[in-house]
């Protein structure tokens, strides 16, 4: 399990494409999970756009009803451009 | 209301259970009640939406406790989403990683290590039971 995490992938010459191009996948997966569950997780969704940087995904209002015909053409998107700002998205709680 | 305005009247209602404290009644008297504004201050919004979805099942009764809500929080939404997104995202971005992209082949991959959790999480409630089956079994379907 080591050795095909991409962290461990992409310090090996050989299998450095490989890693990219499963991050590349996951960015995708991310996306698509982040909009199946926008309904019901809504400041992580909020999170994750800011995170995403991108125009197009950024533009979803999932509080609205019947938001707008953007949800769909994003959630198809098999390519899409990002401009990465990591944060933490749910912070631990002391109570 | 629906009668005095000529609507027809539903054939068949979906009514929710009850939600419970700790499993009793939620009672003044007892001072068990839950301000749900109070939780979703000291935690997320996201937390408890997310809580009563997985924890309430459709039809019964559900419980629900504080206890439980911090250890959801703490396994489902930051260690299993939340670490997932700040992994990915910080790894792309130290990477240089400008795009994100489909793979067919990944996605088999992905679907095969997957799958089995993605069943449960979606198709079982927290005993194990189908959830489809409590909505049928409730309206007298199945």
């Amino acid at each position: 399990m080591t050795i095909t995490e991409p962290r461990s992938k992409y310090k090996n010459e050989e299998t450095k494409s490989e890693a990219l191009a499963d991050l590349q996948f996951l960015l995708y997966i991310v996306k698509n999970i982040a909009l199946f569950s926008a309904p019901i997780l809504v400041n992580g969704f909020k999170k994750i756009q800011a995170i995403f940087g991108n125009e197009e995904f950024s533009t979803i209002d999932t509080t609205v009803n019947n938001a707008n015909n953007t949800f769909k053409e994003v959630f198809d998107l098999e390519e899409f451009p990002v401009n990465l700002n990591p944060q933490i998205m749910y912070k631990k709680k002391e109570i | 209301m629906l009668m005095s305005v000529d609507y027809r009247l539903p054939d068949t209602e979906f009514v929710t259970g009850f939600f419970t404290v700790d499993g009793h009644k939620m009672s003044k008297s007892l001072g068990n009640v839950i301000d749900p504004v109070q939780m979703v201050d000291d935690y997320d919004r996201d937390a408890v939406i997310f809580n009563l979805l997985y924890d309430v099942p459709i039809g019964a009764d559900g419980d629900f406790s504080v206890e439980r809500l911090a250890n959801l929080y703490e396994s489902m939404l930051i260690g299993g989403r939340g670490n997932l997104v700040n992994r990915v995202t910080s790894l792309c971005k130290k990477y240089g990683i400008t795009s994100g992209k489909f793979n067919k082949q990944k996605r088999e991959v992905f679907k095969e290590n997957n799958e089995s959790k993605l069943v449960h999480f979606f198709h079982e409630g927290r005993d194990g039971s189908k959830i489809e089956d409590q909505y049928l079994k409730k309206a007298d379907i199945k």
